[in-house]
């Protein structure tokens, strides 16, 4: 048995040889001038283009970004303590390519297209990873909802497939979080998820797996990583790496999620490779073209028309600043760039306000349009009552006298405040979204104290999911709320109520 | 170092050869060619001629090399 097997991989590897057949190359070449940081100086290769792979004596990669009549600028890819001066280069006459396909889901790969999890990897389509954005003409309206699974978003900040939103917010304040619940509710809308981690510890990228793994989200998920010990350039191809392997899935007709973790991180792999290469700098030390680098990423996200497939990218950015600062080079930058921002404060998250959701900062520029109809119905004020609370809050602060409307506001700001707050990784279906709001907007949580609200959420879905199953998944399934299913969810709802008293 | 011919060999050559190699390229572009002749063991067998920033790579390490990428892939 063994045999046979080891007769026919003998065979083929032979078959494989003989169909060999060498052509003699000419190629043109450079030579190492000198090799700084992972920057390299060549002399030579005088008709290269921007962008081309070159290849380097041994095994090492390089990116060619710079052409001057003294030589080519490139940075390295990749470690290589080969590369010395006196080095012979070549032009490989391509720009950088990555695998894409299906075979990638479920997959850890580097931005080289190298896989992480120490399985094979056979794959053979390529993508170039800098590519055109789609155009004016091949882009459709957005127009359907992209459900994050997070009450506090798809009820206020609503997202589209194929917008642009962006997530900032200081360290530590639930950013990554945000974007993992959104991946994580995607695995029964049958979307595919694109999770670049962009000079990140590699314990956190080990995290984000491990969650996704047991959430179950990592069979329909690519991860693509380069972790902080890469080098810039490694870190700088990652987004473009990603961005390829998702317009893959995109340009099929799928529906894709990406989650660029984070730009912040790009900027500052790009400021070093701008200033190892010598060019000049501006505003807090970044090269002209930081904001290109953005736009130039984030413009290739979009809603295909029909007669392409009608796929769509969703990219969800995310950018760190410093002490609240959102108007930083960077932030505002990719604000500008995106369709929206969801913006998260540390003092909410302390607060125990988790996601730590800033309401009157964050926007959805498309989503509004996108959103379903069920939540669309019930979701109409949420966001001016939420403000009226936050306002009247910080006066009541005060111990003045309150009259009794006054009292009811600030109760019912209460309550939404902890029905909008959620356990990192816990999704809820569109149905339930809908039911907590409908049963908000009857005041059924006035009577609860405030510490039990939560726990009685809970009890009342589970009572929703006993009692009328068909009704909720009639709604997950059409995303209509009909006056029938109003109906008998609000009964429900009272009934439930009722017996908890 | 780009502007300078090299011709590295690798194995056995004699004069004639390099003689040979020599005129060969200068046939083929068209102009007198002198070259640096260095023996460099690495390329394994075979030479390869560095002429006005082109490579024209005639040796068994570049075989092996394609080789190995062709068969891998």
């Amino acid at each position: 048995m063994i045999g046979s097997d080891v007769k026919s991989v003998a065979s083929f590897l032979n078959s494989r040889i003989n169909e060999y057949e060498y052509k003699p190359k000419v190629c043109e070449y450079g030579v190492v001038r000198s090799c700084t940081d992972d920057i390299v100086q060549i002399d030579g290769l005088s008709t290269i283009s921007y962008g081309e792979l070159i290849s380097f004596d041994g095994d090492a990669y390089g990116l060619a970004l710079e052409m001057s009549e003294n030589g080519v600028g490139a940075v390295l890819l990749g470690k290589s303590s080969k590369v010395v001066p006196g080095c012979i280069v070549r032009g490989t006459g391509r720009v950088a390519n990555i695998c894409v396909g299906s075979e990638l889901l479920g997959r850890i790969v580097d931005p080289i297209g190298r896989p992480l999890d120490g399985l094979p990897l056979k794959v053979d389509k390529y993508r170039p990873i800098e590519n055109h954005a789609p155009t004016i003409m091949q882009r459709s309206p957005v127009n359907s909802p992209m459900q994050t699974g997070l009450l506090a978003i798809d009820s206020m900040i609503p997202l589209g497939r194929g917008q642009r939103e962006l997530i900032v917010g200081d360290r530590q304040t639930g950013k990554t979080a945000i974007a993992l619940a959104a991946m994580i509710n995607q695995k029964k809308d049958d979307v595919i998820c694109v999770y670049c981690a962009i000079g990140q510890k590699a314990s956190t990228v080990a995290q984000v797996v491990h969650t996704l793994t047991t959430e179950g989200a990592m069979d329909n998920t690519v991860i693509v990583s380069s972790t902080a010990d890469d080098c810039a350039s490694m870190q700088y191809l990652a987004p473009y790496a990603a961005c390829a392997i998702a317009e893959e899935f995109m340009y099929n007709g799928k529906d894709v999620l990406i989650v660029y973790d984070d730009l912040t991180k790009h900027a500052i792999a790009y400021r070093s490779m701008s200033l190892l290469l010598r060019r000049p700098s501006g505003r807090e030390a970044y090269p002209g073209d930081v904001f290109y680098l953005h736009s130039r990423l984030l413009e290739r996200s979009a809603k295909l028309s029909e007669k392409l497939g009608g796929g769509s990218m969703t990219a969800l950015p995310i950018v760190e600043t410093m002490a609240g600062d959102i108007s930083a080079y960077i932030p505002t930058n990719v604000i500008s760039i995106t369709d929206g921002q969801i913006y998260l404060e540390s003092e909410l998250f302390n607060a125990g306000i988790r996601p730590a959701l800033n309401v009157g900062l964050s926007v959805s520029r498309v989503g509004r349009s996108a959103q379903n109809s069920a939540m669309k119905d019930v979701s109409g004020s949420l966001r001016l009552e939420l403000a009226q609370y936050r306002d009247t809050a910080v006066f009541a602060q005060f111990g003045a006298d309150i009259d009794a409307s006054t009292a009811h506001l600030l109760a019912r700001g209460e309550r939404l405040t902890e029905l909008l707050k959620q356990r990192q990784n816990d999704v809820m279906s569109l149905s339930e979204q809908v039911a907590v709001l409908l049963a908000y907007d009857k005041d059924m949580f006035i009577n609860i104290p405030k510490k039990s609200v939560t726990a009685v959420k809970k009890q009342m879905l589970e009572y929703l999911e006993q009692n009328c199953s068909s009704t909720m998944h009639a709604i997950d399934m059409s995303g209509k709320l009909s006056e029938s299913d109003r109906n008998v969810i609000n009964n429900a709802i009272s009934d439930f109520f009722a017996r908890t008293k | 170092m780009v502007n300078e011919n090299v011709l590295k060999l690798a194995g056995e050559f004699t004069d004639e050869d390099i003689e040979r190699i020599r005129s060969g390229f200068s046939k083929m572009l068209g102009r007198d060619i002198r070259f640096k002749v260095v023996r460099d063991e690495s390329l394994i067998g075979g030479f390869s001629a560095f002429i006005n920033g082109k490579i024209y790579d005639a040796s068994i390490l570049a075989r092996i090399n394609d080789m190995q990428r062709q068969l891998t892939d």
